[in-house]
């Protein structure tokens, strides 16, 4: 049940659920309204029995202000009172008089009728029945016996004695019998005295009840403490006797609800006064509460099952249509949305709720949004693709290009540790000529002093020649290892590299021989080079040798210079110039390209080669601040490229040429300053054979020290010195004494010495020299410091 | 004291009592209607006395009895007349009037003339008793009557003080 109720459509459910709330409503409504109504009834009996308890109070105190009016009147008659005087007299005397109470019972019998009162009675003076008369078939009882003691009656007490304590006035309530009495009870007075009482009695009887009832709407009950002694409702159970029994009967009481059996009464009591025995006689007047809420109710209830029901049915029609109707948009927008939803093509792109309820309008909004948003999402998402694809593209590229960076670095880095290598063997190397230099200036000077004194012709003289011809080749290889090394020092100037070449073409002819080509190209509007011009041309030489080596059944080589930069730059944007060596022999194989620069590496046969020539060449260039590479190709020739940085002048210093070998003479005083003895020996030896006057110093100290006291035409320094350097010595000299000529020598140049930069004026020589090198240098350095003076450049 | 009378009985022959000089004086009372009233309330009499009712009011009067020593009705009668009624039988005569309720009094009839009404101040006197034994009797119509026995001798004067319960209105005496 339930869940075909939870499966249901909405509109039943909406239907069943309206027609359950009315129906609830409806018996809400109702059971409100028949409480309220049995609530309404209630009060509205409890005003009208109050109202009826006052009536009828009243009406009761009515009749018995009536009894007691009929019974004072009665009172008032003289007959009884002369027969009460009469007979007391004559009692007090002793004669009862029978006579008298008959003509009193007589008088009483005629009067009563008119009384309208059930039973009249007479007391004595002490409140002993006198006579009494009851009216037959009233129910008052038969006549009380005379004798009868009332004393005890507090309205006979009262009459009798106006003194006596008496709340319920002169009227009381007697049991004769069955009978019940109201009686109201007068004094009968005689000259001023009471001689005794005259009781109208009234029956409380069915007849008493049924004359209540006709003015009053409902049961009557009459009771005498917890007994009902007469009333309209047959039979009353003790415990309804009891409740009222117990209740408060003031004047005044209040009503209140008393069930009897089914029915339920609302009950107002009217006091009628007290029985001798102390009961209180009640009564009662009962509204029957149930009967009249139900006959009240019933037509309602009625009234509303009819349209109670009508109003569920019609409540779940109108529920059932009302959801129908406001459905019908809603089903339209989920067929629309099965239909598509606005994303398939050829199906309409919005839902029209312009005519549709707000909830569907907001409905639909809400979803044109959403779908809006897809829409967006989507937009947003191809875009994103193809930013991602894009990006991918160039993630790609990056990653070749890092590929390829990686590659050139491992080149670089393979570039880098072939210069580590050569810088390492060039230190080495370096070090080891330094020494030999000196050892071979020693061998070579000594040899050529012997030959001077040896006999000519003689073996002797053959013996030096050998020895100084093996001196010369040694200071060769020195001199190259000290040029593969970077530890000689160059005398750079700025050159025309074009000029250069041209000049010594004629020697790289001869030294190709015949079955060589050699070919110069340069171009235009070349840019200058700062280099040592010696140091070039043996580089030159050093290619074209290892050139005809590579090409031993002939070729052709071709040199050539040109600016580096854009093309027809000139000498002014041109980035550096080169000088191409290009062979067309065998070819460098590529597992030994990188080696080809280290000294002592040659691919020649043994005694053919150094293995020093490349060495030079790359120490050459690396020194002068340019940069070597080699193009080659097995069988396909072998390019040496060389490129040097571009200077900012045109300026040409012109190449120097060698004097004569006739060694120059001369009469002035030099400065010897060298720390190696064999050295310094063989340098004041020679110059002291040209003629010179000698002065020699170990250290610049002492030279400073020896040149105080001399007038020095020429310093001949060694670079380095212990302590003070061969420049700090031309320095501080200079600063004590004029300038004389300057010749500074050494076979090493080291870091310290690369600081320098010496100056054009001072004339460098190197180590080893021979005595015929050292002559010419120093002659021509005093004959050109016959004008300018010096200066040294430097830090 | 109104209404209160003391008198004499003899405890032996009432011959010697009735046959005294003084009995013409109560051989004859009455008691006129007066503002409807019978005045006085109480009348002794000697046994056989007539008593004159006359009426002196504006309106009539019914002057009757129900008593056994003397039961009559005089029947109405106007202002200015007078009916009497003699008492032969001694006893109390009570007296109504069928026309006003209210009016009462009594006729005390006695065996001889022997009796007295007290004083304001409770006191009485009865002279000229013969010597010897009597019953004095002291009488209130609402109270029981009080007899006490005395002696009477010659030249002493014999005393009896009563004390009569009255009911409230009437004065007591001695």
């Amino acid at each position: 049940m339930r869940t075909a109720l939870d499966r249901a459509s909405l509109g039943v459910k909406l239907g069943v659920f309206s027609a359950l709330v009315t129906a609830a409503v409806v018996l809400i409504a109702l059971s409100s309204l028949s409480l309220q109504v049995r609530n309404t009834t209630r009060a509205r009996f409890a005003d009208e029995l109050a109202r009826s308890q006052r009536s009828l109070q009243q009406l009761e105190e009515g009749k018995s202000d009536q009894l007691q009016l009929a019974a004072s009147i009665v009172g008032k008659a003289p007959s009884m009172r002369y027969i009460l005087e009469t007979w007391r007299s004559e009692t007090a005397t002793g004669t009862p008089r029978a006579d008298l109470v008959s003509m009193l019972e007589e008088q009483l019998r005629d009067v009563l009728p008119r009384t309208g009162g059930d039973m009249l009675l007479v007391t004595d003076e002490r409140g002993r029945v006198f006579v009494s008369q009851s009216r037959s078939g009233t129910g008052a009882g038969t006549s009380i016996a005379r004798g009868t003691d009332l004393a005890t009656v507090p309205a006979v007490q009262l009459a009798l004695d106006p003194s006596a304590p008496s709340d319920s006035g002169h009227v009381a309530v007697l049991r004769n019998g069955p009978a019940l009495l109201q009686v109201a009870v007068q004094p009968l007075v005689s000259g001023g005295v009471t001689v005794g009482a005259l009781a109208l009695g009234r029956t409380l009887d069915s007849s008493y009840v049924a004359a209540a009832q006709k003015r009053f709407d409902g049961e009557v009950l009459l009771t005498s403490g917890s007994d009902v002694v007469a009333g309209t409702i047959a039979a009353l159970d003790s415990a309804t006797r009891a409740r009222l029994a117990a209740r408060d009967t003031a004047a005044g009481a209040p009503t209140f609800t008393l069930p009897i059996g089914d029915e339920e009464y609302v009950a107002a009591p009217v006091s009628l006064g007290v029985t001798t025995q102390g009961a209180p006689v009640q009564l009662w007047m009962l509204a029957p509460l149930t009967r009249a809420v139900s006959a009240l109710t019933a037509p309602l209830y009625r009234g509303f099952a009819l349209y109670g029901t009508f109003a569920v049915l019609l409540a779940g029609l109108g529920a059932a249509f009302a959801a129908r109707s406001v459905l019908r948009p809603f089903h339209q927008f989920v067929a629309f949305l099965r239909g598509g939803a606005g994303s398939t093509p050829g199906m309409p792109q919005r839902f029209d709720a312009s005519t549709a309820a707000v909830e569907v309008r907001s409905l639909n909004q809400s979803f044109e949004v959403l779908m809006d948003s897809l829409r967006d999402r989507r937009r947003e998402l191809e875009q994103r693709t193809s930013e991602l694809a894009a990006a991918n593209v160039v993630l790609t590229d990056e990653i070749s290009e890092r590929t390829r960076v990686e590659a050139a670095l491992a080149e670089s880095e393979q570039q880098l540790r072939q210069s580590q290598k050569l810088e390492a063997i060039g230190t080495l190397a370096g070090g080891i000529a330094h020494d030999f230099n000196n050892l071979i200036t020693v061998i070579s000077g000594y040899g050529q002093l012997a030959l001077m004194h040896a006999e000519k012709g003689s073996a002797t003289e053959d013996d030096l020649k050998q020895v100084i011809e093996a001196s010369h080749r040694a200071a060769t290889l020195t001199h190259q290892l000290l040029a593969f090394s970077r530890k000689q020092v160059l005398q750079p100037t700025v050159l025309d590299l074009a000029e250069v070449v041209d000049n010594v073409a004629p020697m790289l002819q001869r030294v190709l021989g015949e079955q060589v080509e050699l070919r110069v190209h340069h171009g235009e509007s070349l840019a200058r080079v700062r280099a040592d011009r010696g140091q070039l041309e043996q580089v030159l030489l050093n290619l074209v040798v290892n050139a005809r080596d590579a090409m031993p059944d002939g070729g052709s080589l071709e040199v050539r210079v040109q600016n580096v930069g854009e093309a027809g730059s000139d000498w002014r944007s041109a980035t550096g110039v080169q000088l191409v060596v290009r062979d067309s022999g065998s070819g460098i194989p590529a597992d030994i390209r990188d080696r080809v620069f280290e000294p002592f590496f040659t691919t020649k046969e043994v005694g053919k080669g150094t293995g020093l020539g490349l060495s030079t060449v790359y120490g050459i260039v690396r020194q002068s601040g340019g940069t070597i590479e080699i193009e080659s190709a097995t069988g396909m020739g072998t390019s040496f490229i060389i490129t040097l940085p571009p200077v900012d002048e045109q300026a040409v210093v012109a190449g120097v040429l060698d004097d004569p070998m006739d060694l120059p003479r001369g009469e002035e005083c030099i400065l010897v300053v060298e720390d190696e003895d064999s050295v310094r020996i063989l340098a004041r030896r020679t110059l002291v054979e040209r003629g010179y006057r000698v002065l020699v110093a170990r250290t610049a100290e002492e030279a400073l020290e020896i040149a105080r006291g001399a007038s020095i035409d020429l310093l001949l320094s060694d670079i380095v010195l212990p302590k003070l350097s061969g420049p700090q010595l031309v320095e501080r000299y200079l600063r004590e004494h004029p300038a004389p000529a300057l010749v500074l020598m050494s076979g090493y140049a080291d870091d310290r010495l690369a600081q320098y930069e010496l100056d054009a004026s001072i004339t460098f020589l190197r180590k080893p020299f021979t005595p015929a090198m050292l002559a010419r240098v120093v002659r021509n350095s005093l004959d050109a410091v016959q004008g300018s003076p010096l200066v040294l450049h430097g830090e | 004291m109104k209404n209160l009378v003391i008198y004499l009985e003899a405890s032996g022959s009432s011959d010697a009592l009735a046959s005294t000089a003084r009995a013409d004086s109560a051989r004859h009372g009455r008691i006129p209607q007066i503002e409807e009233r019978f005045t006085p309330h109480v009348l002794p009499v000697m046994q056989g006395a007539t008593v004159d009712f006359p009426n002196e009011d504006d309106v009539f009067h019914n002057v009757f009895s129900l008593s056994s020593a003397k039961a009559f009705d005089l029947g109405r009668y106007p202002r200015g007349s007078s009916k009497s009624v003699t008492f032969n039988r001694t006893g109390t005569v009570q007296v109504f009037c069928h026309i006003h309720g209210d009016m009462s009094a009594v006729v005390l009839v006695l065996p001889n003339p022997y009796f007295v009404s007290p004083d304001a101040s409770g006191h009485y006197t009865l002279d000229g008793v013969p010597e010897g034994d009597y019953t004095i009797v002291g009488w209130h119509e609402r109270a029981r009557a009080v007899s006490k026995r005395i002696h009477v001798s010659a030249g002493h004067p014999a005393t009896a003080d009563f004390n009569i319960p009255v009911p409230p209105g009437e004065a007591a005496g001695h």
